[in-house]
């Protein structure tokens, strides 16, 4: 395109009409955060499984269930009619039943962190997990690897055989119980009660002792769990990572782009979220999001063979991840206005795809703003990321912890506007 | 166009500039993944523009096989300046693609790549 038909095309962009603008998210594909195989998790019912008979057991009871995940290298399964009721954590700090829809798995082999608490219970989860930790008078998400030794982490005071009865009456009993975790659906900052052992709260907060890193190489779970979003395992809990583009739609919206709204028999393909509107600055701007699977050049079922399929199963699984990396190319061709490129920010950018996928994204003159996601692990390097791609603006954020989320939304009204 | 082969070796296709500049698009794209899935390598001494990247991409996920084709790899140098400069907008010339070097995924791993050298390994 000559410099006279880039300016007007340009402009032509900024002043055209209100039909909003559709915004790709694209990137190479991420990790998930998880829990170590024989963990286990406390059911409403009082009783305990480990989270592999619980991801089991939901694929049995639900074997046509959609899969959702856009990564091929992990399932996240929709089983909310398999009625796995668990205790969840509310913002008041009391314990609520909620009902699991969705069980996750992938493969990882790194390192995992063993947190152990006073009481003497342990847990194993990924570096990224999230924990509820009361700080400063205020409860948040703190992950794993960012706990030290005397964060105050929450936990069950009781672990009932009758749960409903005791935690609906309150606190009582001094039975061993678990720790909370966010499943990352949704950061939630809640305001602390007056004290720490409000009659209110069915919760109590115990310091950690112990942090070591464990290797591990094998299947690691997560649970979802809406609205609440937490869960306890009888040592600990669970979180499932929020994709950017969720964390955007959920705090526009209140909806998500994932499970919530995905399109029927179109798993693992690009998702959509319409009239998401971002009112910066007195305006408001109306986009599209376009949430699409990590791109890649190669797929093969035998990986996902490693995570217990059948080979039906991971054969269906590596035909619809082609077919999701196949449209999302497509759609950067024909039907994106924008593009966001998000990084993990604690890997290496200078990858054939990213440079691929970055130089299409330049050949069609697309606006494109380029997050560094993940600034909340120490490994992070922003800096790398802009050296990687100096011609465009680099935004850092961290869409789990919602770190930076508002000039995030600065950049998409002033780029995609 | 050069072909390598020995019986128990893999073969490389080293495509010129020339031959490809006389191919249109999905030709170009169909003489490397004809070349990829009889398990060459093939070395292209210009490479793809940004366009025919993306629809390589988009037809080889198309191409995906269980037990017949895994996808590719694919390497090439980076562009040594990826934002057209104000004479490349005005006469419209796109910087040189540069070298680019595509297998099957199943036997191309690549070990090193910085902006002046790819270093891959090939298993039969």
């Amino acid at each position: 395109m000559g410099l006279i038909a880039s300016i007007k095309d340009s402009i032509s962009k900024l002043f055209s009409g209100s039909e909003p603008k559709r915004i790709g998210i694209y990137g190479p594909p991420n990790a998930g955060k998880c829990l170590a195989a024989d963990e286990e998790v406390l059911l409403w019912d009082g009783a305990r499984r480990s989270i592999k008979d619980i991801y089991l057991s939901a694929r049995a009871t639900c074997p046509d269930a959609p899969d959702v995940s856009d990564s091929p290298h992990e399932r996240w399964i929709e089983c909310s009619e398999a009625g796995i009721r668990v205790p969840a954590l509310t913002e008041e700090l009391t314990v609520a039943p909620a009902t699991v829809s969705h069980v996750f798995r992938q493969r990882y082999q790194g390192e995992m962190y063993r947190v152990q608490t006073s009481s003497g219970s342990s847990v194993v989860v990924s570096p990224e997990h999230p924990f509820i930790v009361r700080s400063d008078g205020h409860v948040t998400q703190q992950q794993a690897q960012t706990l030290s030794v005397g964060s105050h982490v929450a936990r069950f005071p009781t672990a009932p055989r009758d749960p409903l009865d005791r935690w609906s009456s309150g606190l009582g009993g001094n039975e061993t119980g678990g720790r909370f975790i966010a499943d990352g659906g949704v950061h939630t900052v809640v305001p602390s009660p007056p004290t720490a052992t409000a009659p209110r709260e069915h919760v109590t907060w115990e310091p950690v002792v112990s942090i070591d890193t464990v290797e591990y190489d094998g299947v690691i779970y997560d649970l979802t769990v809406p609205e609440h979003h937490t869960f306890t395992t009888s040592d600990g809990l669970v979180v499932h990572n929020t994709t950017l583009a969720n964390r955007v739609a959920r705090d526009w919206t209140g909806d998500a782009v994932g499970p919530e709204s995905h399109v029927p028999h179109e798993t693992r393909r690009a998702r959509r979220k319409e009239n998401v509107e971002i009112e910066r600055n007195g305006s408001a701007v109306t986009i599209d999001i376009v949430d699409t699977p990590g791109v890649t050049t190669k797929v093969d079922y035998n990986e996902f063979l490693e995570h217990d399929m059948t080979k039906e199963d991971a054969v269906r699984r590596s035909r619809e991840a082609t077919e999701g990396v196949a449209e999302a190319m497509h759609w950067l061709r024909e039907d994106v206005d924008g593009v966001v490129y998000v990084l993990d920010s604690t890997t290496d950018p200078f990858t054939q795809v990213n440079t691929m996928l970055v130089g299409i994204i330049e050949s069609r003159d697309l606006p494109v703003l380029i997050f560094a996601n993940k600034i909340d692990l120490d490994d992070a390097s922003v800096q790398r990321i802009a050296n990687a791609f100096p011609q465009h603006e680099v935004v850092p954020l961290s869409a789990l912890e919602g770190d930076n989320m508002e000039q995030v939304y600065d950049k998409i009204a002033n780029h995609f506007g | 166009m050069v072909d390598i082969t020995t019986d128990d070796g893999v073969q490389i296709d080293l495509v010129s500039r020339e031959r490809m500049q006389n191919l249109r698009s999905m030709e170009k794209i169909r003489l490397i993944l004809d070349g990829v899935r009889e398990g060459n390598i093939v070395i292209l001494e210009e490479g793809l523009s940004p366009e025919e990247e993306s629809k390589l991409i988009e037809v080889t996920m198309n191409e995906i096989s269980p037990d017949e084709f895994t996808g590719i790899e694919i390497e090439s140098y980076p562009q040594q300046d990826s934002n057209p400069g104000f004479f490349s907008r005005l006469f419209g010339r796109d910087p040189p693609n540069k070298l680019t070097v595509i297998g099957p995924a199943n036997r191309i791993e690549t070990l090193h790549k910085d902006e002046n050298l790819i270093r891959a390994l090939v298993t039969q």
